[in-house]
């Protein structure tokens, strides 16, 4: 099986089924609830209109999965570092590259779920349903490009830091390096 | 020659960590990588792993140097590592941890291999247990089983019997002989000098960056006698008296039968104690300087060095 897609479920796995990767799902799932009930009150208010309310929420959103994005993004390289994870993960054979967009596509994963978690805000804010269709499109096609640069950030950040914090600052380590950590 | 490392220079921040290591192994040896805390052979073994560039040196894998990423790769799959940092991913099963580096190792495992494989460490985990519940020596064995899964050519440990019980140290000790008997090479690190006395047929010793002493275990045993010690052979047995009242600067460890162990005080000259026990009615007919273990070669080869 490919190294990319092993290393991409393994991450999936990472957010799902760890306790750490599970509270961040929640505490943006809270978060989302909490903006929710915001946007319907104002448009129970009629303070505003229906369309600008899903498009409200559709950059909540973004802006909420950019930030778990960049969370995950860090946490996959630092977090392992930390943990003591990556280093068996660096010793296998799987090619750097390979591992590199593993992890970005543990990202994309964390984008799908996030994704597919906002939809029932969504249909709530757009008073059960309108603009729903538009609100998705404009999420799938802002929010995707948004959500992987925030989390390609973290992964970049991940790596500066473990270069930052034990590695060699005399040197100065190639793009990948930077961004698989070694 | 399965690694060979000459003349390793290696820096961090300006700041040198390895100054000269050598380092050899063969097919079928275990070599003992030993050193006092800091002495550089974590980053030795980063370095041969290529996590760490080296400054200069040669570092040398199965004939070869890891000079593209390709060949890193065609090292890494023939080489079971044991690092020094072994996190886990503490919310999968041992049995979905070992398929998943099996994978990314290129092997298709099934079930009865993943069994095979966490037996052989001596880990029968609980259907379904996870990692997050396992001990440290639990762990400890299943790190070594992930080392272990690609059936390799080339085994880095650093300190593999760390956490483990008396029982479990010995089965993976068992475990070790047996790889190394069918060709594998194993370098370990450890500070447990009960498992290089037991396990290691060379060693290397290394301090504060440069390695001071490498070779096989009997050459280094020879070179470095325990000069305080002795072993007599008496052909009268004194009285428990005499014993008592052994000439200063001399102490008994031990006798049975005709053979006295002595342990004489640095300064004084042996001569002069056989002398004095002499002129005392002692019938030596034997003398032997003792040999010391391990242990003893390696207080001596560090003794003054360790800054």
């Amino acid at each position: 099986m490919n190294a990319t897609f092993l290393i991409a479920r393994k991450e999936a796995g990472e957010l799902l089924l760890n306790l750490r990767g599970l509270t961040w799902l929640i505490t943006v799932s809270v978060c989302l609830s909490a903006f929710g009930l915001l946007l319907v009150s104002n448009t129970e208010l009629s303070l505003l209109d229906n369309a600008q309310v899903v498009y409200d929420m559709t950059g909540i959103v973004t802006a909420l999965s950019g930030l778990l994005a960049l969370v995950v993004g860090t946490d996959t390289i630092a977090g392992e570092r930390e943990r003591g994870s990556l280093v068996p993960l660096l010793l296998t054979p799987a090619p750097r590259n390979g591992i590199l967009f593993g992890k970005l596509g543990g990202v994309a994963i964390a984008w799908t779920i996030m994704y597919f978690l906002s939809l029932p805000y969504l249909w709530a804010v757009g008073s059960t349903g309108q603009n729903m269709l538009d609100g998705m499109l404009v999420l799938a096609i802002l929010g995707t490009p948004v959500v992987l640069g925030f989390g390609f950030f973290g992964l970049v950040l991940g790596g500066y830091f473990i270069g930052f914090c034990l590695g060699d600052r005399s040197r100065r380590p190639d793009f990948r390096t930077l961004c698989v950590g070694l | 020659m399965l690694l060979s490392v000459e003349s390793l220079k290696l820096s961090i921040n300006n700041i040198p960590i390895l100054d000269g290591v050598h380092l050899s192994l063969n097919e079928g040896e275990i070599h003992g990588f030993l050193g006092p805390n800091g002495a550089g052979k974590s980053t030795t073994i980063n370095a041969i792993l290529g996590l760490l560039k080296a400054d200069s040196g040669h570092i040398k894998i199965f004939g070869k140097e890891a000079a593209t990423d390709v060949e890193g790769r065609m090292i890494r799959k023939q080489t079971g590592v044991l690092p020094e940092q072994n996190g886990f991913y503490e919310w999968m099963t041992a049995a979905n941890y070992l398929e998943f580096f099996s994978s990314l190792y290129g092997h298709s495992i099934n079930k009865e291999k993943i069994q095979e494989g966490l037996h052989r460490v001596g880990l029968d985990p609980k259907n379904g247990q996870i990692i997050g519940t396992f001990s440290h020596g639990m762990k400890q064995r299943l790190g070594l089983a992930r080392a272990l899964v690609s059936n390799p050519r080339l085994i880095i440990l650093d300190e593999p019997t760390n956490g483990l019980d008396p029982r479990g140290r010995r089965d993976i000790h068992d475990l070790l002989l047996s790889l190394a008997a069918k060709g594998a090479g194993i370098l370990l690190c450890t500070h447990l000098l009960d498992d290089v006395e037991r396990l290691c047929s060379s060693v290397g010793v290394i301090v504060d960056g440069r390695t001071i002493a490498d070779g096989a275990v009997n050459d280094l045993l020879r070179n470095t006698e325990n000069v305080n010690n002795f072993r007599l052979r008496v052909t009268s047995p004194p009285s428990a008296k005499e014993l008592l009242n052994l000439t200063e600067n001399v102490l008994l460890i031990s006798h049975d039968d005709e053979w006295y162990h002595l342990h004489i005080d640095t300064g004084t000259p042996p001569e002069t104690v056989w002398q004095q026990l002499f002129d005392r009615g002692w019938k030596i007919a034997e003398i032997h300087r003792e040999r010391g273990g391990v242990e003893d070669m390696y207080l001596s080869l560090t003794e003054g060095k360790i800054s």
